[in-house]
């Protein structure tokens, strides 16, 4: 034993020896205690100061740099203005103060709402704007006055308005629905009734009113209602992005085309004008009036063959056929359709748009008249491939009965009347440029509204200052690719990831379990 | 070496250590002894930094373990008296990741698992689970974790507890080896176990210090109040009254009277007197058959009263 | 920091726990895949935005053992006797359970395959998507791992680490209940509307601000701010190290 080694020194300690310990072991004790007591306020006060500093950190960051420290990162730059914003802004004089007004409390969260690609983008024009947008959001119910200090006349009905926008500039203001700085995927709000926007349209739509109220309207468009025609809200958009106002004028009974109408559009009418019509537009064009006419030949209106129309436009050397363009040229057919194809811009409109060719779908074939007017200039403005037929269609739009041989034919004409400032009219066999159809699945970045834009343009003598055009922002599609996933794929979908994996993964926690209890 | 010095731990009133010091010398094993509640298990748990002390110090190998945590416990070994086992993990694994704990280089890491596991006798068991072992086995574990990253320093609370003799006697002997390189603390509330492997002693109780001894010396002390149990066959009083008149026994007491006339009586003995052979004869003649002699080892509470009266 | 990192990350593996774990959120994210699938839209952002929500359920389960259970089973003082660092122990027990998310993850890796297989396509919103989970998976396992540490009981620790993430989830409304609290509050002093309607906005902005998921929500839609990403990770931090303190607290508690 190694106590040998060791000093056998008895240590026995009683009382006496602790007594002596004592002083010793008190001055000890206190200097234990305030150690402990030093690492207790080092432990608080670390732990104070810390979340201090997180705090801080976090409000200086959020409020003072958060914006500046926020990217845009999406494809298209959804969230952020572009260059054609941020210049009309600059171009501003710096005491302009426009006024955004959200008609409801912002929302704390936009994310999967409508409101998800306008907050933020409206945010970037205050950002960029140098003070001239402001942006501020009410809730009229908490604060009524805000309805008489946009609208004192009363004359928007603001207070049915609760969740749009007001764009407000020096007492003049415009509504702007947030639903409108979205093109929305007709075919997913159709089949599954859900919203899918396909393209944002937001900084279009408010560049343009902003321009709109600051320069003001400069020209009015009449769009003819109660012909059974097609619907016209994208045309419009496009119209006032423009400085364009829109309205809309009843064809039945005392139709008059009205004094302030510098524009006048009879969008897909499935049912003839009546006579009174055909006088008034008459007479209006001879006396300048501008006009935009667009039709088919769809299901709806198979039947139609536009007797008074064609008295109109026969004055113009336009006849709109009843039957049906079809393209024989594969080349020029989309999707391998021959209802559905491209058709060439002739020369003299090509600087309407960057593209060579537009997009034509079941269109009426134009032609010259039987008897010339000369007091009218007519030319093509689209024209087919040299391979196209006339032809009578089917129930599904299908070529039945070929009427003609083969050869170019009219998709669109355009005429105007030999006086110093004319008439003008731009006659479409279809209604890919001006019907809400087109417009929703294609947007209105489209090439067709691109070309419409340059006939507007040409006929109104606009120069481009009074509007911008901005391209719509993509979203990126969410959808699949209808061919590869069928519903046997979408079976094989579920099977795998919600019975096959979570079963694998299941037997895998038994196996470990029986394996490793026996260990 | 162990340095501790005024040792102090209060919880809220109650003292659960109070001013105790003591050394410990390299190569050394010194048994920590105390009944239960003494505060053993709190002053181990103090040297190896798992609790902070209110006062006092203790020093492994010059750092102190509240100042220079890192350097003192690299140095120390523990074992608590609850092992800190993982049950989900085989035995393997854990020493695994003790070696991990302990940044035992990884290249010596099989080897040294082997010799630990060899050392300890648990190489059988190493694929096992530890949920699975027995108490004993559980107990071999938590000291092979203790002696994972070989700290010179080994604290071992109660050891052998929940062990079989076979068991006992082969953790003494490792014990006893492991002496060689190392200083240990070993703490048990019985003292015959501590007898067997510790150079020193060092008895508490109520949080103090009531001796600080060699194993030499305490052995002479206690044979002051040394005691034995005679079992017999014969009447109890008069017994009683006959032995009281042998010299060198203090006192007789009565443990316990069996059904069959079979009585066991408790001898207490004066110092230094060996009784044995006068109580032989004096049955003998008188006619009542001794069954047993047996020396009776003093209780720890008991040795603390013969120290501290003493 | 590595050591504890291991131990617990494998230990999820070693029981039936992770497994099931995993099976469950494959399962969910993959109820939610296929729902989208069979309309004929997937958006990823949706799916990861929607798996967000498990975390309430997820993360007590994860962490709720990660202290509490040391301290049952007597393993804690490995901690304090070995020459560890405790906020390496902390951090090696949280990045445990991250890994384990991440592993979770997998899942929805593989449905961003699927869908670019099937002609659907992912956008920076899914970076952005991801890049959010895990910032608020972080928080919300620092959160849980707090819970651990300041009770004894798994069981107990899971609700807390439940009730707090639940009040996390529900900043606003609360931050719009406590406004309106107060506006009634204030009305019986006899306040005007005006100040009243202000303290209320007050009151619900502030409370509000601390809500992580309306500060992340726009990342979905590709845009990034640094500030919402900062304000996860520095409260994980937070609360981090608040856990190293309280267990660190055995080192100067007279206790």
């Amino acid at each position: 034993m190694s106590n040998n080694a060791n000093t056998p020194v008895k240590k026995t300690v009683k009382k006496p020896a602790a007594n002596n310990g004592a002083p010793n072991s008190g001055a000890k004790k206190q200097h234990r205690n305030e150690r402990a007591h030093q690492l207790k306020i080092y432990a608080i006060g670390s732990v104070l100061i810390l979340l201090a500093i997180v705090l801080l950190a976090n409000i200086l960051l959020d409020k003072v740099f958060g914006k500046s420290l926020t990217f845009d990162f999406s494809a298209g730059r959804s969230n952020v203005i572009s260059d054609t914003s941020v210049k009309f802004l600059e171009s501003l004089p710096q005491d302009t103060r426009i006024r955004i007004v959200g008609l409801f409390e912002r929302p704390e969260s936009v994310y999967d709402t409508e409101y998800q690609y306008i907050v933020p983008i409206l945010d970037d024009y205050v950002k960029k704007s140098n003070g001239k947008v402001s942006i501020e959001y009410v809730d009229m119910q908490k604060n009524p006055g805000i309805i008489q200090s946009l609208d004192p006349s009363g004359s928007f009905d603001l207070s049915n308005k609760t969740g749009s926008y007001v764009v407000s500039y020096n007492g003049k203001i415009d509504i702007i629905d947030p639903i409108s700085c979205y093109t929305i995927d007709t075919d997913l709000l159709n089949q599954y009734n859900k919203y899918v926007a396909t393209g944002i349209n937001t900084e279009y739509t408010f560049t343009n009113s902003m321009i709109s109220l600051v320069k003001g309207f400069s020209n009015k468009a009449y769009f003819v209602t109660g012909l059974k025609e097609n619907a016209s809200t994208q045309l419009k958009r496009i119209l006032n992005a423009m400085g364009t106002e829109t309205a809309d004028i009843d064809s039945t009974a005392g139709f008059k085309v009205p004094a302030d109408c510098n524009l006048l559009i009879l969008n897909g009418p499935n049912t003839d004008i009546p006579e009174s019509m055909f006088v008034e537009i008459k007479e209006y064009i001879e006396k300048g009036g501008k006009v935009i006419a667009a039709v088919d030949y769809s299901s709806d209106n198979v039947g139609e063959s536009y007797k008074n129309l064609n008295r109109l436009l026969n004055e113009m050397n336009i006849n709109v056929e009843h039957c049906m363009v079809s393209e024989n040229d594969p080349a020029y057919q989309l999707n391998t359709k021959i209802n559905d194809s491209q058709a060439d811009v002739a020369q003299q409109f090509s600087n309407f748009s960057s593209e060579k060719k537009m997009h034509i779908t079941l269109a009426r074939p134009l032609s010259a008249s039987a008897v010339k007017n000369s007091n009218y200039t007519t030319y093509p403005v689209l024209t087919t491939s040299a391979k196209a037929t006339k032809s009578i269609a089917d129930e599904n739009n299908q070529a039945k009965e070929i009427v003609t041989d083969q050869g170019i034919i009219n998709v669109a004409m355009y005429s105007s009347y030999n006086v110093d400032d004319p008439g003008e009219i731009y006659v479409f066999g279809t209604v890919n440029f001006t019907s809400d159809v087109y417009y929703e699945q294609f947007t209105i970045n489209d090439r067709n509204a691109d070309f419409i834009r340059g006939c507007v343009r040409s006929m109104l003598k606009m120069s481009d200052e009074n509007n911008v055009d901005i391209p719509v922002k993509k979203i990126d599609g969410n959808r699949l690719s209808q061919s590869k996933a069928t519903t046997t794929v979408s079976t094989g979908v579920m099977i795998v990831f919600m019975i096959i994996l979570p079963l694998i993964l299941s037997s895998m926690a038994v196996v470990v379990y029986n394996k490793r209890k026996n260990l | 070496m162990i340095e501790i010095k005024n040792l102090v731990k209060h919880y809220g009133d109650k003292k659960a250590v109070n001013d105790i010091s003591f050394t410990v010398k390299d190569n050394e094993i010194l048994g920590f002894l105390g009944p239960n509640g003494a505060g053993k298990t709190t002053t181990m748990n103090i040297i190896t930094g798992y609790l902070s002390s209110t006062s006092g110090t203790v020093k492994i190998n010059g750092h102190d373990i509240l100042e220079e945590p890192a350097l003192a416990k690299k140095d120390i070994g523990y074992l608590p008296e609850q092992p800190p086992l993982y049950n989900d993990m085989t035995v393997e694994e854990y020493l695994k990741f003790i070696c991990d704990l302990k940044q035992v280089p990884k290249k010596d890491r099989k080897e040294h698992i082997d010799t630990i596991t060899d050392m300890v006798g648990i190489s059988a068991v190493t694929g096992r689970l530890i949920g699975n072992l027995s108490k004993g086995y559980k107990q071999r574990v938590g000291l092979a974790q203790a002696l994972v990253g070989d700290p010179p320093i080994l604290i071992l609370d109660e050891p052998t507890v929940g062990l079989d003799p076979n068991q006992i006697i082969g953790i003494r002997k490792l014990i006893k080896n492991l002496s060689k390189n190392h200083s240990i603390i070993v703490s048990s509330h019985i003292l015959s176990e501590i007898q067997e492997i510790a150079d020193r002693v060092v008895i508490i109780n109520h949080g103090k210090v009531a001796a600080v001894d060699t194993i030499m010396d305490l052995s002479q002390r206690l044979s002051g109040t040394s005691k034995i149990l005679m079992s017999f066959k014969g009447p109890a009083k008069d017994v009683a009254s006959r032995l009281k008149m042998i010299p060198g026994i203090a006192e007789v007491s009565i443990r316990n009277a069996g059904d069959i006339g079979e009585v066991e009586f408790v001898l207490a003995l004066k110092a230094g007197n060996e009784v044995r052979a006068n109580a032989f004869f004096m049955m003998a003649k008188s006619g009542w058959p001794i069954l047993e002699f047996r020396s009776l080892n003093p209780s720890l509470e008991e040795v603390f009263l013969s120290i501290t009266a003493g | 920091m590595t050591a504890i990192f291991k131990r617990e990350f494998f230990s999820y593996f070693r029981t039936p726990v992770g497994y099931v774990a995993m099976a469950i959120f494959t399962f969910i994210s993959g109820f939610i895949f296929y729902t989208q699938f069979a309309s004929g839209y997937v958006s990823i952002s949706d799916e990861i935005n929607s798996l967000r929500s498990l975390f309430i359920v997820i993360v007590p389960i994860i962490t709720m053992g990660m202290f509490a259970e040391d301290r049952r089973r007597g393993t804690e003082i490995l901690y304090y006797t070995n020459p560890l660092e405790m906020f390496s122990v902390v951090c090696g027990k949280f990045f445990a359970a991250m890994a384990l998310h991440f592993v979770m993850f997998i899942n929805v890796f593989i449905h961003i395959i699927v869908v670019n297989m099937f002609g659907g396509r992912t956008d920076v919103g899914v970076l952005g998507s991801v890049l959010v989970f895990f910032f608020m998976a972080a928080l919300f396992i620092s959160i849980g791992l707090l819970a651990s540490v300041i009770t004894d009981n798994q069981i107990i620790s899971a609700i807390v680490a439940f009730l707090f993430i639940l009040i996390t989830q529900l900043f606003t409304l609360i931050g719009t209940y406590c406004g309106t609290a107060v506006s009634t509050i204030m009305s019986y002093m006899g306040l005007s509307l005006e100040d009243r309607n202000a303290a209320k906005n007050g009151v619900a902005s502030v409370i509000s601000w601390f809500d992580p998921f309306a500060k992340t929500d726009a990342f979905a839609s590709g845009l990034f701010s640094v500030s919402a990403l900062v304000f996860c990770l520095s409260f994980a931090i937070f609360f981090l190290y608040l856990s190293f303190r309280i267990l660190e607290k055995k080192r100067w508690s007279q206790k």
